[in-house]
């Protein structure tokens, strides 16, 4: 199983470089989105959330890729369920695969960002340290997702409402990080990199989120094989 | 005696709605699927073919009845059987259109938990078989490629049981004719094929069963003939004729008239007549065409 987990992996690397140019229109627009957050935030007095953002993108892409995997418009719905491997192990490891290449494209356009706009090089390093807690506390939530994905067929506008909540706790101030967003699996992590909260929380915070996605995620799949739904879009 | 590779058992399923509601899809439907065989499921639109390959797949739990594929259970041990499985649902099944075919049969190769140098060997022989360029990515392939990319897909771990359902979208003659070579195949090697599809004469070509759905249940099933000898459907032949004008009243017994064609029974006595028919009125003949039994069964004509 592993060799086939590792290939779900390997091959969605594959892919992003496979095509030069459009991973370079990718970086780029990603970094002029980036800029204008930065800048958005610098205007409004959030200052230093270059690592929030950052992080709050591994977090996405954990959020979104059981989704998306399981919307995938070239097959049908019950795609994932017609191979010897557990449907949630191959949704997870297609989220990692996507959360690999994020980190990939982020680290360049970092690199890209980093004169022009006076970024602290410890960013990246934090980057780097913190995408595997940022990937897991994503990941919970994305597979509880996956499964009203199986239930609901066509998610993608509440995956993209889940994005924004998300994106917008990059902005949260200190103060309200420390209140709020000390339990919320999104939040933690930030507040590890600010140093307002220690990696026994995080931890905690994480595994009883992916718990919770995963045991929700068994639960909305057996109510939709139940139903029959499985088929039907 | 051999047991079947899959065993339905008065199977009956429902949809169930989020209101509350639920419609019977499949009533007490029974089916076995021997080693060797190459099972047809026909019917029209809606009549549950699909359903039925959704229960043995385990993605709709039985209300009544049972379903075993290779001796097991298949909503609970689903994992296990799809090593022996191969399937093509809805003619769908995911490709990757920026990787070559090469990698997505790898791909899917090792999802099959296929060892390497196996993996390897056994890709190249189907790109190779299925006549598509490995190198080149997916989405330069033609719809026919990609259908035939997906076939591949659907035997690449050599399965027992092939489940196929509407395999021919998209394929063309010589799609169709690797279609029928990899049924052929999978039969030699003791595997059994259930497929489905509403190209009629290639089901009449390749099945050595029948099973006719009708709104969810199982109408006839057994050797073509003798399921179209049950039912009444004999072949007929339609004669296109070249002066509709000159078409007089009454036209030979056991025949019908459209205003383009005349149908009756496909028999040397039948023909004889109508084509003298034909000559003597001056109405003259095109050209003439068999119906299969099987077509006329799916569009619900009358016996």
């Amino acid at each position: 199983m592993m060799l086939a987990l590792w290939s779900i992996v390997r091959f969605g690397v594959l892919v992003e470089i496979r095509y030069p140019v459009v991973f370079l229109s990718n970086v780029v627009s990603t970094a002029l989105f980036l800029t204008l957050l930065l800048l958005g935030g610098r205007a409004i007095g959030v200052g230093g959330i270059e690592g929030a953002l950052f992080i709050t993108f591994i977090i996405l892409a954990a959020l979104q890729a059981p989704q998306r995997a399981l919307e995938d418009s070239s097959a049908e719905p019950e795609e994932v369920y017609l191979y010897p491997i557990p449907p949630i192990a191959t949704l997870i490891f297609q989220a990692i695969g996507l959360a690999v290449r994020t980190v990939f494209s982020f680290t360049i356009v970092y690199l890209v960002m980093l004169f022009p706009l006076h970024l602290p090089t410890s960013t990246l390093i934090d980057l780097w340290i913190y995408a595997p807690v940022a990937f897991l506390a994503g990941l919970g939530p994305g597979l509880l997702l996956g499964g009203f994905s199986l239930l609901f067929k066509k998610t993608g506008a509440l995956v993209n409402l889940m994005a924004i909540i998300v994106l917008a706790g990059a902005f949260l101030p200190s103060s309200l990080m420390s209140s709020v967003g000390s339990y919320l699996p999104f939040s933690v992590v930030q507040g590890l990199m600010r140093g307002t909260t220690d990696i026994g929380t995080v931890a905690v915070v994480c595994g009883v989120s992916l718990s919770l996605g995963t045991l929700g995620y068994a639960f909305l799949e057996r109510l939709v094989i139940r139903m029959g739904f499985s088929g039907i879009k | 005696m051999t047991a079947p590779l899959v065993l339905i058992d008065q199977a009956s399923a429902i949809y169930r709605s989020f209101q509350g509601q639920s419609r019977l899809t499949l009533e007490s439907v029974s089916l076995r699927l021997m080693p060797g065989e190459t099972h047809a499921l026909i019917g029209r639109n809606g009549a549950g073919k699909t359903t039925l390959l959704r229960l043995i797949l385990g993605l709709l739990p039985t209300l009544t009845g049972k379903v075993s594929v290779l001796g097991k259970d298949p909503v609970t041990r689903r994992t296990q059987i799809m090593r022996e499985v191969g399937v093509l649902l809805d003619g769908r099944r995911a490709l990757e259109p920026r990787l070559s075919g090469l990698e997505n049969l790898t791909l899917k190769g090792s999802m099959y938990g296929l060892p390497k140098a196996e993996l390897h060997d056994r890709v190249k022989a189907l790109l190779d078989h299925f006549d598509l360029p490995a190198n080149e990515p997916v989405n330069r392939y033609s719809r026919g490629m990609r259908q035939r990319l997906i076939l591949a897909e659907a035997v690449l771990h050599k399965p027992r049981v092939l489940l196929l359902d509407e395999p021919t979208l998209g394929l063309d003659i010589r799609g169709w004719d690797l279609l029928l070579e990899l049924i052929e195949q999978t039969n030699k090697l003791g595997g059994a094929v259930l497929i489905t599809s509403q190209e009629i004469s290639l089901m009449e070509k390749i099945s050595s069963w029948v099973s006719v759905l009708e709104r969810g249940r199982v109408v006839a099933s057994g050797a073509p003939s003798d399921v179209l000898c049950i039912l009444g459907y004999s072949a007929r032949v339609r004669l296109r004729v070249l002066n509709p004008a000159k078409m007089v009243i009454p036209i030979p017994p056991g025949f019908s008239w459209d205003g383009e064609f005349l149908e009756g029974p496909l028999s040397l006595e039948g023909l004889e007549e109508a084509i003298s028919y034909l000559r003597s009125t001056g109405a003259g003949l095109v050209g003439l065409e068999q119906v299969s039994g099987i077509e006329r069964l799916v569009r619900g004509e009358t016996t």
